[in-house]
């Protein structure tokens, strides 16, 4: 069905993925809103299977782009986690701000989570809390995370130190890293969700 | 040398599988996992905190990761590829608002500023805000190709010691890309997500930014 805007340019607004292209005008904003393009990488409806790794150093693993967070609103996320069995060490991650690696998975007393060394399969969750970020109150940092395995090993923490500030800006990307310490495990983590909390 | 496939490996075998199926079971290529390796958008580093530049990033995307418009500009600045292989996911959801047809108001606001208007007068529009977090995402793609629905950017990379001979490529890239089956299935673990991943569909809601106010 083809509309038309009020400067008069037609577009199609029931087919605009059917084409891939663009509308032709003089109309920037109309030729904006057909601006629909079907590819491989648009998998609506499509599989959303987990994001895993087998990196023994840190690598980016799951990230959530397209996101608007302003520097005074607080916001908050959680993921899904798991490894495999293989060898007897464990998994590590941490998380990426835009650009800014803020917990780097790369020393134990420094991730978002590491689970337990037991050779097992193993599967849990994390969460983290960040606080506005305004001048001076740069290192909020706040999380959990949790994991077992069939056996009943629980391992549990809390997110503690950081590699680096927060970038008081705009956040665009949130991006979940990780490692793992043994090439034969392979780290998976799925689910992550982002949220922005009102603050009036 | 850092290969980047389009997609979840279609034979569902996540990084684990993919890496036994490479290394172990059809002998493709040598991955590479030192620790003290790490492939970054800027180079090949010493990772830690005396962190050391080795040398620049040899890659190759695949002709589908070109098709779709993901470039090599594609990936930001300060991305970690890590080592090993890496099946990464990206999720995007645009914001939109619906505004009275015409303008960029919603129909609270176009009341408030109008006054009162014949319904049957008004027509009704989804809006897509093009929001700071949506340019930059939108500037990574080649102009024309970012998709605008909510979506998954699945991507499959491997890094290997040494550059693949291009029977190794073209059939690590038909397991990832084309859904090859692998040989020997009876050599994969039977333990459950080792090697192979539970396929699991999104039900198409945003991924994305859920403002509780």
């Amino acid at each position: 069905m083809a509309e038309t805007s009020p400067g008069g340019i037609a577009f199609d607004t029931t087919l605009p993925a059917s084409t891939g292209v663009a509308a032709v005008g003089v109309a920037a904003a109309a030729a904006r809103r057909d601006h629909v393009h079907p590819s491989a990488v648009t998998y609506a409806g499509g599989n959303t299977t987990e994001a895993t790794t087998t990196s023994t150093t840190t690598v980016d693993i799951l990230t959530v782009s397209s996101l608007s967070i302003e520097a005074a609103t607080p916001f908050s996320f959680l993921g899904a986690l798991r490894k495999t069995s293989g060898s007897a060490d464990t998994v590590r991650g941490g998380i990426k701000l835009n650009t800014t690696v803020i917990i780097d998975s790369i020393n134990l007393d420094n991730a978002l989570f590491y689970l337990s060394v037991v050779n097992e399969p193993q599967s849990g969750g994390f969460n983290c809390l960040i606080p506005p970020r305004v001048t001076n109150y740069i290192r909020g940092v706040t999380g959990t995370f949790s994991a077992a395995g069939a056996t009943g090993t629980l391992y549990d923490g809390i997110t503690s130190a950081m590699s680096a500030t927060i970038p008081s800006v705009t956040i665009t990307d949130v991006t979940v890293n990780g490692r793992v310490e043994n090439a034969l495990i392979t780290l998976g983590v799925d689910d992550v969700h982002v949220y922005t909390l009102a603050t009036s | 040398m850092l290969y980047i496939f389009l997609g979840y490996p279609k034979t569902l075998l996540n990084a684990g599988g993919l890496q036994h199926c490479v290394e172990r079971v059809e002998k493709l290529a040598i991955l590479e996992h030192s620790p003290q390796t790490q492939y970054r958008k800027e180079g090949v580093f010493i990772p830690g905190q005396q962190e050391e530049q080795l040398y620049p990033v040899e890659h190759r995307l695949s002709q589908d990761c070109l098709d779709v418009g993901i470039t090599w500009d594609w990936f930001p600045e300060n991305w970690a590829f890590g080592n090993g292989v890496t099946i990464h996911k990206t999720t995007a959801s645009p914001t939109f608002k619906v505004v009275v047809h015409g303008t960029d108001l919603n129909l609270e606001e176009f009341l408030a500023k109008r006054g009162p208007t014949r319904l049957a007068k008004l027509e009704l529009e989804r809006l897509h805000i093009r929001h700071e977090g949506w340019e930059k995402y939108e500037a990574r793609w080649t102009p024309g190709t970012c998709p605008q629905e909510s979506h998954i950017v699945h991507l499959t990379w491997l890094i290997t010691t040494h550059q693949l001979p291009p029977f190794a490529y073209e059939r690590i890239r038909d397991l990832i890309e084309y859904g090859a089956t692998p040989k020997d299935l009876h050599r994969y673990s039977q333990e459950a997500g080792k090697h192979f991943s539970a396929i699991r569909k999104w039900d198409g809601s945003s991924a994305v930014g859920v403002r509780v106010n």
